[in-house]
């Protein structure tokens, strides 16, 4: 993230829109470089003729055998191949290539950039690697991992100068996000019908504007960013939605590292608490799985969280959650709109209303590229193409989402020290903030999901496989 | 001394130690199912279309209407964030 505009004194002077800044700036490079990686992977899986995909390093270590064929499970030496060399190559030049033309459009150094990034891309490779061991990848994955690293290398022999040109969280992040973006498949709202709607869309957005008022008028937290990014982690989808939501509010790298390990921890917590809790109390697994699927903030803690309780629960909490997960694009755009026009402007300016021009100039405009490739992918390429041609297309435009998130996120580590970690917690205030969400969160969903799936008000949904 | 930052802290504190024990125990895996918390969009979970590429729920109403309930609720949320905002 960028430092907040109100560290830079850029509270009411934005830049005035120029033409140039379609290849000079970075929120439009960034959507270039991903539409660029995303045209490429279509053209590669539409046309059947090559496979443009990034890599990913498959789940290791013993105790991978009690979760997954035992036939599958690994040891260390036992990932690597060299099907994965030339998926780590193309990985590798893909983004070397276009993160340094784009270095080079912004006028910074592309080959000093290009030196550091093969350190930067070596060290994100071991972050990918530590995250695959089976325990860790089912619990915390690379967020952690990456953020541990860098945090451990920048706090004890210090981030090596020669490596900063390619500490580029931002561009990693925007880039990652319009890559999402082609994810977020808007025509899925349908799938729980109203019933999903209802809980997913109804809950979500009240959520966050309590947690919102909860924050800054009752906790009087004065890091905005920070009190966003962690209700949007915490009412949508946790990490994903934490990254979009702290892109879109400009917020600190460490107020996005903050809510990223809080809503990890939770995520831990309640994936194995809610069912164990839903069973002892004989919640129709229904109204649990859709309990889950609107609280629980990792999809993948989700869809266990909602297995545990059977087929029929494990299916609402997918249902429910996948709505969850489209409305990713449209917060970050509301929270862009909001604090471009609300947050951050200066005091004089308040009451004053603010003009079209004004809010282009503030406007992240990453957040177009995201919801760009989501309607693309929603509205031209499932119509056109059908499911499982777009599916196609995702799952090799995964990898390179997970490689820039990592990016950015060892980006993050390696910036920061444990100090300035320290002072996020500001005594207290964010796990606070967080709790109560989640608490309301948790009283909430279940309240809608009870009205909704009960069969008291309105009759109980078949569900078709 | 405030009473709230020592509960918030005893409570933060067991969460990470409660989350760590149950990460070392692997308690809430099923046997067959390879993924967890650390599968945080839907795309990163293995073979993440048999969970959400199904058929759902059939009903008759047009996707038009979600569209414009999604619009609807939406900006009206987003019209009382600015007002509870404003307030002091």
């Amino acid at each position: 993230m960028s430092t907040s505009p109100k560290d830079t004194n850029d509270v009411v002077v934005a830049d005035k829109f120029k033409i140039s800044d379609l290849w000079k700036k970075e929120d439009w490079l960034s959507i270039w470089i991903a539409f660029i990686i995303i045209a490429v992977a279509a053209v590669g899986s539409l046309s059947g003729t090559f496979e443009f995909s990034g890599a990913k390093f498959a789940s290791w270590g013993f105790t991978a055998s009690e979760f997954t064929d035992p036939a599958k499970a690994k040891g260390f030496l036992g990932i690597f191949s060299t099907a994965l060399g030339i998926k780590l190559a193309i990985t590798f030049a893909a983004f070397a290539l276009l993160f340094t033309v784009g270095n080079l459009c912004e006028g910074k150094k592309p080959l000093k950039f290009l030196l550091a990034f093969v350190g930067m891309f070596a060290l994100v490779s071991v972050v990918r690697v530590l995250s695959a061991e089976a325990t860790f990848k089912h619990y915390l994955e690379y967020a952690f991992w990456a953020l541990l690293l860098g945090l451990a290398i920048s706090n004890t022999v210090k981030t090596p100068e020669w490596l900063k040109p390619a500490l580029r969280t931002e561009f990693y992040i925007k880039t990652g996000l319009v890559i999402l973006g082609a994810q977020v498949l808007f025509s899925n709202i349908q799938k729980f019908g109203l019933y999903g709607l209802g809980i997913a869309w109804g809950v979500t957005p009240i959520v966050i504007v309590f947690m919102w008022w909860y924050g800054t008028k009752l906790l009087k937290i004065k890091n905005n960013p920070l009190v966003i990014t962690i209700a949007a982690a915490t009412s949508v989808c946790g990490t994903s939605a934490a990254i979009a939501a702290a892109a879109a509010a400009k917020a600190k790298k460490t107020d996005l590292a903050f809510a990223v390990g809080t809503s990890l921890i939770f995520t831990v917590l309640m994936m194995v608490g809610m069912p164990f809790f839903i069973k002892a109390i004989h919640i129709d697994p229904m109204i649990g799985g859709a309990w889950i699927g609107g609280t629980v903030d990792s999809t993948g803690a989700v869809v266990l969280a909602g297995q545990a309780l059977g087929d029929v629960g494990g299916q609402v909490a997918a249902l429910v959650k996948m709505i969850q997960n489209i409305l990713i694009g449209f917060v970050a755009l509301g929270i862009a709109i909001f604090f471009t026009t609300k947050v951050d402007r200066a005091p004089a300016a308040e009451g004053q209303k603010v003009g079209i021009g004004e809010i282009w100039q503030r406007f992240p405009k990453f957040i177009l590229g995201f919801i760009a490739a989501s309607m693309i992918f929603s509205f031209v390429m499932q119509p056109t193409f059908g499911v499982d041609a777009t599916n196609g297309v995702i799952k090799c435009l995964k990898e390179f989402q997970n490689w820039a998130f990592a990016l950015a996120f060892t980006s993050i580590g390696l910036e920061t020290n444990f100090k300035e970690l320290c002072g996020q917690v500001q005594g207290g205030k964010p796990f606070h903030l967080y709790i109560v969400g989640q608490i309301f969160n948790l009283i909430l969903t279940f309240a809608v999901v009870w009205l909704l799936l009960s069969g008291v008000i309105f009759p109980v949904p078949q569900i078709a496989s | 001394m405030k009473i709230a930052p020592l509960i918030i802290g005893t409570i933060m504190v067991a969460a990470v130690l409660a989350a760590t024990y149950l990460i070392c125990g692997q308690y809430g895996l099923l046997p067959g199912l390879d993924f967890g918390c650390g599968q945080y969009y839907y795309t990163d979970i293995p073979g993440w279309e048999k969970y959400f590429s199904v058929k759902g729920i059939t009903d008759n109403c047009p996707r038009w209407v979600y569209y414009v309930l999604f619009g609807l609720w939406g900006y009206a949320m987003y019209r009382f964030w600015r007002w509870i905002d404003s307030r002091p």
